[in-house]
């Protein structure tokens, strides 16, 4: 597999994971466009923890994936009588306010005669961590793919439990839910806080592969992608977004002739597919639907 | 039985409820009427814990359930079958009713099993339907399958807001039927109602709410008396 092929594929994994965050925020009923906070949060810190303390890529991207659900928990702590619009505007700002921290954290380090660390608009570079342990953009993409499917299989657990069953309850209808005895603020908190985690992890991978990293890559473009893919895909499954992020960056971004079209042929996708299908292509209803089947087919 | 006093609730500086004091008597129906915004569905919230209220008290069965939250109101028999949000619609019937069960869910699987089947036997065409999706139902069968939801989760005393809204009339007669039948059961009944003529047939006791207070009791015969209420609600003079 060429280099190029890998790290496109890598990217669409690592992409996956902010799809993911957004869906799980999507399916309690609220929606975030505050995702890539998280996600950069957990690339800062997982940088931090391998470039300047010297640890394993496992540490610190586990506690880059803390520190984004840590995040998350304020936020949907701060957040938790807000509801529609105002919590959606509340994400959006309170992402713009970490990104504009960043830019103001000034913490260059002489490490090996490189520098790294925070440098405000400069960006953390020297993120050597892949590098000094060789491993390849190939390496790579196995490892993220193996993280990602190992997520996919958690979610398809939690998926087949009573926690999301409920959750979904709540994000259908709240108040229906509370008649029923169901705390929906409770969801919330938790679903954000897991979604932080999520994306959390996914920006440490993202900044051991990409070896540099500056605030503006996590500005308000990166969240909305996340989410146009979470919601394109659909809150059936978990498998959604991740079809999402296909076909975005697998095939607008990846076909090198209509590649500069891609944010123009994606937003026109995004727009007619809200209008043939709002509820996304892998939509509660489709999963409905399909389970019927199922259940017809073995009777 | 169910006891409020002076129950007062706002939204930000309006203020829904104004020190409403009322009883529901176990066993019975008790209808509160009013106009639009007269503060019957923030009545609802507030009894069943969906809002907190800001003064008053509320007692049930000799417990406060003063600004308990909705889980616990339910766990204490409390059920709302709220307005206009009836079902879940891309759940299967079957899975709203496990729904209204939640309290309870973990312990008694048998028995949820078994209050599902009773409630198929009392609602024959929720049996019909029970794997198809809520949504496709009509607006007579989702108000059905709300009231087998709340009464899924074993309450003493059951909330019905507005349950006749938005159906035709041969439908509206049904539910009245089944409200009939749940009272005759033993159930007790607060229901929040606007259609009067169709209330007189089941209530034992009503109450009048105005713009969040209380501006009359009585008994349906004293209702229907009275002056005020025939002029606006029952028509004629």
């Amino acid at each position: 597999m060429s280099v190029y092929v890998a790290s496109i594929l890598t990217n669409m994994a690592l992409i996956s994971f902010l799809a993911l965050s957004a869906y799980l925020v999507l399916v309690v009923g609220v929606v975030s466009f505050g995702q890539q906070a998280f996600f950069g949060v957990g690339a800062y810190v997982t940088a931090t923890v391998t470039s300047i303390y010297g640890g394993h890529a496992v540490t610190g991207v586990f506690i880059g994936m803390l520190s984004g659900a840590a995040c998350a928990l304020v936020l949907a702590i701060l957040t938790v009588r807000l509801s529609g619009l105002y919590f959606a505007i509340s994400t959006l700002c309170f992402a713009e306010l970490c990104r504009l921290g960043l830019l103001q954290v000034r913490a260059p380090f002489d490490i090996d005669g490189r520098t790294t660390g925070p440098d405000g608009p400069e960006g953390f570079s020297n993120i050597r961590w892949i590098f000094e342990h060789n491993y390849s953009v190939q390496d790579f993409l196995v490892l993220t793919t193996v993280c990602l499917v190992a997520l996919l299989g958690l979610l398809f657990l939690l998926e087949r439990s009573r926690i999301m069953l409920r959750a979904r309850l709540v994000g259908q209808d709240s108040i229906l839910a509370q008649s029923l005895g169901l705390r929906p603020i409770l969801y919330r908190i938790v679903f954000v806080t897991l979604s932080g985690g999520v994306a959390g992890f996914g920006g440490g991978l993202f900044a051991l592969f990409n070896t540099y990293i500056e605030p503006n890559m996590f500005g308000v473009m990166l969240g909305v992608h996340g989410l146009a893919y979470a919601v394109i895909g659909g809150l059936g499954a978990p498998i959604g977004p991740l079809i999402g992020v296909a076909i975005d960056i697998g095939l607008l971004e990846s076909i090198r002739a209509i590649s500069a079209y891609r944010m123009i042929a994606f937003g026109g996708l995004v727009a007619l597919l809200l209008i043939l299908l709002p509820q996304g292509l892998i939509s509660p209803r489709f999963v409905a639907r399909m389970r019927r089947w199922r259940k017809l087919f073995h009777v | 039985m169910l006891s409020i006093n002076n129950l007062e609730t706002s939204y930000g500086l309006i203020k829904a409820l104004k020190g409403v004091s009322l009883d529901a008597a176990e066993g019975e129906v008790t209808c509160i009427l009013g106009p639009n915004g007269a503060g019957k569905t923030t009545l609802m919230f507030t009894l069943s814990g969906i809002i907190k209220p800001d003064a008053g008290s509320i007692d049930f069965f000799g417990t406060s359930l003063t600004g308990l939250a909705a889980p616990k109101v339910l766990r204490e028999g409390l059920a709302l079958v709220p307005e206009n949000r009836l079902v879940f619609p891309l759940m299967s019937v079957r899975e709203n009713l496990l729904a209204g069960a939640y309290t309870r869910n973990r312990s008694d699987k048998d028995e949820v099993e078994a209050d599902i089947e009773k409630m198929f036997a009392r609602f024959p065409v929720l049996k019909e339907r029970q794997e198809q999706n809520a949504g496709t139902l009509s607006g007579g069968e989702q108000q059905m399958l709300a009231l087998a939801r709340a009464l899924m989760s074993r309450p003493k005393m059951l909330l019905l807001d507005e349950p006749s809204v938005g159906l035709a009339p041969v439908i509206v007669n049904e539910v009245f039927a089944i409200i009939k039948q749940l009272k005759e059961d033993g159930l007790s009944i607060v229901l929040v109602e606007q259609n009067v003529v169709k209330a007189l047939e089941v209530a034992d006791h009503f109450y009048l709410l105005d713009q969040g207070r209380v501006t009359f009791a009585g008994t349906p015969g004293e209702m229907e008396n009275d002056d005020v209420i025939k002029r606006a609600y029952l028509g004629g003079g």
